[in-house]
């Protein structure tokens, strides 16, 4: 249930650019949200359903799923082993020909705290930590212990490139890595996810028509996010002002 | 004659008693049994669904993967063992033993603001538990306790609802046995431990097993009270392996790790339960 | 006949230590008399009470405190007055709809799972004794398991995936067409829970009637017989109940408490929060705003006014119940 990738793909975005307002309720994003319910309403995609074991029984032969799918796959599934491999998304064919294959993925994030001591200790364990020796010895231990199931999907594409992969999977993962794009984090974002479920409930189970669930669901993400920048006294965009 | 009769119509009912009874028992301990038997799958069944109930080929790898190899990351495993032994045993023991002392007073004397006190127990039952963390955090935090057993035991010595069952339990305590003990001259602390501690034995139990119950499954005190690795406890550090980048990886030790926690529990109360049962029927509430 | 050592000082003339008239100085100086008379019961309340005001009432206050304040955790606490609980009741739409979400349940759960707990306990106390244990154990033991362990099983059963255990079945009758997402409809997500709580709600209640049960003297049961009773429904009505008074008061009770803080269950199968807040106990909305939202001043405000419900519910079932 990810709406990003239709969202990036079409050349939407989730905020506008100072991070105050939502953009969902862009044209672009409209696009992407019916395009994404449509697939269960009118093409009746399954709302739920077990990849991995319908794969195995060859009931779904394709299928879009993140990392631990790959691993669950890879691990346990052994009588597929070689029969199968992993591409990059599917997108959408742009004006100049090519494909955007934009999609968001998981990311973990260090912080440092302003009031703390050890400052400049904290900042040097980060960079030894994210740098690409640390992350492939981390890997590689991890993996020489725990086998497959615990491979490190480092963020450091340069201790990628050194693990363990299979070839044509790196470059699979190497290609996909081009249209990587970072999922903004902005203060009160939390709402964002919650009201895109709440949208794709309301129209795919509720039968709502897309643009009003969409515009519900961006006023209430609007107050949130800013209630939330008032309460730390952030600058707060006018052009939201239609709250009642 | 009338016996007759009424056997007769015992077996009718009987019977349809104890197929309902055991239909319905069964479904409450399918869960569980599912849980047993997730632990023994191997990797190439843990995900199938609709899962197995049996697994085809039972494996004890889970097990073993447990307690060997997570435990070369900090501590080993069995130390996570026995902090959860230690802490849980902790605050049962200490539990009955302060719980014991104030219920008495509270059950069998007179004295002020008896009442209030009573009554600030049943109240303090009911607030959420939730909320309470963070001030409770503040407190241990400021009074220097973070990083000891004592921050881990502590706080769960005084269970209202522990005290709560005590009480009630004294309550039906004919007051003859005790007066006879003061004519005599024995102190209140004589009398307490001779005479009013084994009568209390069945409340003991109960409170016991429910006690242990709360501290052996409870994550809490591993996550707020303490960051050194080597006082952690056993839900808390299944609660990591569960979680976290390899999660697929751990599903398995996950499973047979919860398996391995439910057993004690299991056990303490087939130890307890008959005496559980007495003290139930003493723990009615009178007004 | 019980020779309390308090009733006689009750009995006396005024304490004669002090001179003057004994009115007002006479009462406090009674009470301290009082307290230094049975300082023994005291020094065994003592270590009790200690942990318990340090570790249970002094944060209930703090909380209590907290719920006037606007306070983010990481920052110290900013005194505001009433205006959480102003917000709460007039501003917030998710709070009301909360606690008729969470009203729903109780109701519900409560009487359902408390006359199931008794049926139950009743119809095992029917069983000879030897054969007891095995189905209290049956029944008792979800309760002492984890939550998380169990949605596992609840997962499977409520599957949205045409293989889930229910949409399999219903689909292979016929019923449906399609696997129904029990756990995101927002139609269904209420009575799942509801489902999902009774299963893991025969806990203290359930042993409490089971004793009270097993303890009625059997002669009441051989007077009933003489005077005519016939049929065991006659015999619950007449005799069982009544004798168990006393336990169903205190299992109404726990029954209440453990009702309107339906939380753990439901963020496993329904997610927090759940779709369009369809699950959205008071504790759930509790939770967002004190672990999501970092408002503990808020999240405090609304457990004021849950443990207020909690107080008034539990007097109403003293009322209904107490003086029959």
């Amino acid at each position: 249930m990810n709406l990003r990738r239709f969202l990036f793909q079409h050349g939407g975005d989730l905020y506008d650019e100072k991070g105050m307002v939502s953009k969902l309720d862009s044209p672009e994003a409209l696009k992407a949200m019916e395009m994404w319910t449509e697939l269960f309403t009118n093409y009746k995609i399954e709302k739920q359903a077990d990849f991995y074991n319908r794969f195995r029984s060859g009931e779904m032969p394709i299928g879009v799923a993140d990392y631990s799918t790959y691993i669950l796959l890879s691990t346990a599934a052994p009588e597929l082993t070689g029969w199968w491999g992993m591409k990059p998304m599917p997108g959408l064919k742009q004006e100049d020909g090519r494909i955007n294959r934009s999609t968001g993925g998981l990311g973990q994030t260090g912080i440092i705290f302003k009031d703390s001591k050890m400052k400049e200790e904290a900042w040097q364990f980060l960079k030894w930590w994210t740098g690409a020796d640390a992350q492939e010895r981390f890997g590689s231990e991890l993996e020489a212990l725990l086998g497959v199931e615990a491979r490190w999907n480092t963020a450091n594409v340069e201790a990628l490139n050194r693990l363990p992969w299979e070839q044509k999977d790196l470059e699979a993962i190497l290609e996909q890595w081009e249209w990587f794009r970072e999922r903004e984090v902005v203060i009160g974002g939390y709402y964002t996810t919650r009201h895109i479920a709440n949208m794709w409930n309301e129209i795919v189970l509720n039968g709502k028509v897309t643009r009003e669930a969409v515009e519900e669901g961006v006023r209430e993400i609007n107050k949130e996010l800013r209630k939330k920048r008032e309460e730390f006294g952030l600058e707060t965009s006018d052009t939201d002002r239609l709250d009642e | 004659m009338r016996a007759a009769v009424s056997r007769k119509r015992t077996d009718w009912g009987g019977v349809f008693l104890y197929i309902f009874l055991t239909i319905f028992g069964l479904l409450m301990l399918a869960p569980l049994v599912y849980m047993a038997s997730t632990s023994v799958k191997p990797i190439s069944e843990l995900f199938l669904f609709p899962p197995r109930f049996f697994p085809i080929n039972p494996t004890l790898m889970n097990f073993r993967d447990l307690l060997l190899i997570t435990g070369t990351s900090f501590v080993p495993f069995s130390r996570y063992i026995f902090n959860s032994v230690l802490i849980t045993a902790g605050i049962v023991f200490f539990g009955v033993v302060i719980s014991a002392m104030a219920a008495y007073p509270l059950a069998k004397h007179e004295m002020p603001f008896k009442s209030t006190i009573f009554n600030l127990i049943v109240t303090a039952l009911m607030f959420s538990s939730m909320v309470l963390q963070i001030p409770q955090y503040l407190l241990v935090s400021k009074s220097g306790l973070m990083n000891t057993y004592f921050a881990m035991i502590l706080p769960y010595l005084a269970a209202p609802i522990g005290i709560f069952l005590m009480i009630q339990f004294l309550k039906q305590m004919p007051d003859s046995l005790i007066e006879s003990a003061r004519i005599e001259g024995a102190s209140e602390w004589t009398i307490l431990w001779k005479i009013v501690f084994p009568l209390l034995k069945p409340a003991v139990a109960t409170f016991a097993l429910f006690s242990f119950v709360q501290a052996w499954n409870d994550p809490y005190p591993s996550m707020m009270y303490t960051t050194r690795e080597e006082l952690k406890a056993l839900p808390f550090a299944i609660q990591s392996i569960s979680g976290g980048a390899g999660v697929i990886a751990r599903v398995g030790t996950f499973a047979a790790a919860s398996f391995l926690m439910v057993v004690p529990t299991i056990i303490v109360f087939t130890i307890t339960q008959r005496m559980v049962l007495q003290t139930m029927a003493h723990s009615g509430l009178k007004e | 006949m019980a020779m309390e050592s308090t009733t006689t000082v009750k009995n006396e003339a005024p304490i004669a230590t002090t001179s003057g008239p004994p009115l007002p100085m006479g009462k406090w100086k009674k009470l301290w008399l009082d307290m230094k008379r049975n300082r023994i019961s005291y020094l065994l309340l003592a270590p009790f009470l200690i942990v318990f005001t340090m570790f249970t009432i002094i944060p209930i206050i703090t909380s209590i405190i907290l719920s006037f304040s606007y306070y983010n955790i990481v920052e110290a606490p900013r005194f505001v007055g009433l205006s959480n609980y102003k917000l709460l009741f007039v501003d917030d739409d998710i709070f009301l709809k909360a606690v008729g979400i969470t009203l729903k349940f109780a109701f519900v759960t409560g009487p359902l799972g408390y006359v199931l707990a008794f049926l139950l306990a009743w119809l095992i106390s029917q069983i000879p004794q030897k054969y007891r244990f095995f189905y209290t154990l049956c029944f008792y033991t979800p309760s002492i398991t984890s939550a998380v362990a169990m949605s596992v099983v609840w997962l499977y059963l409520f599957a949205g995936d045409r293989k889930g255990l229910f949409n399999h079945y219903l689909i292979q009758i016929g019923i449906l067409k399609e696997p129904y997402l029990f756990l995101q409809n927002v139609e269904s997500i209420v009575p799942v829970i509801i489902v999902v709580s009774l299963w893991s709600s025969m806990g203290i209640g359930f042993l409490a009637f089971l004793a009270g049960l097993q303890n009625v003297p059997q002669d009441l049961y051989e007077a009933g017989k003489i005077d005519g009773v016939k049929y065991r429904w006659q015999e619950l009505w007449y005799i069982t109940l009544p004798s168990v008074k006393p336990q169903l008061l205190f299992g109404a009770v726990m029954q209440v408490v453990f009702s309107l803080q339906v939380f753990d269950v439901s963020m496993q199968l329904v997610g927090m929060p759940s779709p369009l807040y369809a699950g959205h106990t008071i504790l759930a909305h509790l939770y967002d705003y004190a672990f999501i939202r970092f408002e503990m001043g808020y999240a405090s405000a609304i457990a004021v006014i849950l443990f207020l419900m909690m107080l008034g519910l539990n007097r109403l079932i003293f009322r209904v119940l107490g003086r029959e």
